[in-house]
């Protein structure tokens, strides 16, 4: 496994096989929403100016991102989810989904992760991440992120023992939010990558830390 | 059918069914009407109600990607696609829902499950298409290429393009959830719990 600092570069951002629409052609409720997500995120992220060729889609998946990331009845901390995030994306395989959760967890902070996210971790940090040499924080992170990698890495084979840990450390709640989380990332790795949306040319430098994942763990069955 | 061998027990969850019987009046509401269009609970729904706002937009979501009045693409279509989403995902649990969905719902034979599940006899040039997409894109980020994208792009305007990538991708989602917590096939749809093990005989890619 190579170092991020040696991996292919992504220079440029390329077009994607359909157009994006205009931000002159959103669809007025679709843009109400979007807003404050653009301005959260500082940037337009070209995935959405796909899915506004389907308000009723694009309006409902943004939700679907605020409910399990984020909502305030959370019950698990938005920090692991980032990571998780990470953690799913590289083993599925999304350079574009890993590009922007490094972007997000390497931001400083902005004291508010409401208004800017931002999680100050260091390249040692998104690597080991990436790669499973990080050290969990508590038990709640070491057996989630034990799922996570699990259910990337072989879903129909999630080992008993790992769904013991989940059972024995987390609430019911616990476990609805984060499997759905490692499932929301999976939808949003798949249509990225099947539809080969562009990084963004702000986010290229991060899109090389997919080639980190350990090459036995991305994904690719039948 | 000599492919299928069905479950014959409704296993127990890997977690407690949240307590839907003292649900909020807001959440009884949801999964009332859920209930009523399915015409049972899914063991899926009552797993799911333990984060009742997780809940109400996951439906919101399957709502708007399947069978929203401003889809472009129908709900059978879509159906169809998702059945074989769902079996290169190795997912039982929905295997069972959408033999089920497309038995009842949509009047499917035997025959025609299997047709699908082998790629056989698209309806025409874009349904040939959108199979392939979606066969490509959930066997792994590998087999999906430019030459997939470009034929979509040929026979479906974006929109189009935009409805069957989220159907790849919520099926893909729901796929994750129910296999990886192993969820349990609701008793009377045992039978269809043998439809996931059906394999395409040549690739049509």
């Amino acid at each position: 496994m190579g170092t991020a600092s040696q991996s292919q570069s992504y220079p440029n951002e390329d077009e994607p096989f359909i157009p994006y629409v205009a931000m002159a052609d959103l669809d007025a409720g679709l843009k109400a929403a979007f807003e404050p997500h653009f301005q959260q995120l500082g940037f337009v992220p070209n995935a959405m100016m796909l899915y506004a060729h389907r308000p009723e889609i694009a309006a409902t998946l943004l939700s679907l991102n605020t409910k399990i990331m984020r909502d305030p009845s959370s019950t698990l901390p938005l920090l692991m989810k980032r990571k998780i995030a990470l953690i799913c994306s590289t083993i599925n395989g999304c350079a574009y989904c890993t590009a922007h959760s490094c972007s997000i967890l390497k931001r400083p902070s902005s004291g508010d992760p409401l208004l800017g996210e931002g999680w100050g971790l260091d390249r040692e940090g998104l690597e080991g991440l990436i790669d499973g040499s990080d050290i969990p924080a508590d038990d709640i992170e070491r057996v989630s992120f034990a799922y996570a990698r699990a259910a990337s890495k072989d879903p129909t084979n999630v080992p008993v023992a790992v769904l013991h840990d989940l059972r024995d450390h987390l609430t019911p709640p616990q476990i609805v939010e984060l499997a759905c989380a490692v499932g929301f990332w999976k939808l949003f790795n798949t249509v990225h990558d099947s539809l080969a949306i562009p990084v963004e040319a702000d986010l290229a430098s991060e899109a090389h830390y997919v080639e980190l994942a350990p090459a036995s763990a991305v994904v690719g069955v039948v | 059918m000599s492919e299928i061998t069905a479950q014959t027990e409704e296993n127990q969850p890997f977690v407690p069914y949240a307590d839907i019987e003292n649900a909020s009046t807001d959440l009884s509401r949801q999964l009332d009407s859920y209930s009523e269009r399915m015409g049972y609970l899914p063991n899926a729904l009552k797993f799911y109600s333990h984060r009742p706002h997780i809940l109400k937009q996951i439906m919101r979501t399957n709502n708007a990607i399947m069978r929203h009045p401003q889809n472009v693409l129908s709900e059978e279509f879509k159906y169809r696609l998702s059945f074989i989403v769902s079996r290169n995902n190795g997912c039982r649990y929905c295997c069972a829902h959408h033999a089920d969905t497309l038995r009842r719902k949509f009047g499917y034979s035997d025959d025609q499950l299997m047709d699908i599940l082998k790629l056989r006899n698209p309806r025409d040039e874009r349904e040939r298409v959108a199979w392939s997409f979606v066969h490509a894109g959930s066997l792994g980020p590998e087999h999906t290429d430019d030459e997939h994208r470009t034929d979509l792009a040929d026979v479906f305007s974006p929109g189009e393009v935009v409805e069957i990538a989220c159907t790849l991708g919520f099926w893909s989602m729901f796929n994750r959830v129910h296999t990886c917590t192993d969820m349990p096939i609701e008793g009377h749809l045992l039978e269809y719990s043998g439809w996931v093990d059906v394999t395409v005989d040549q690739d049509v890619n």
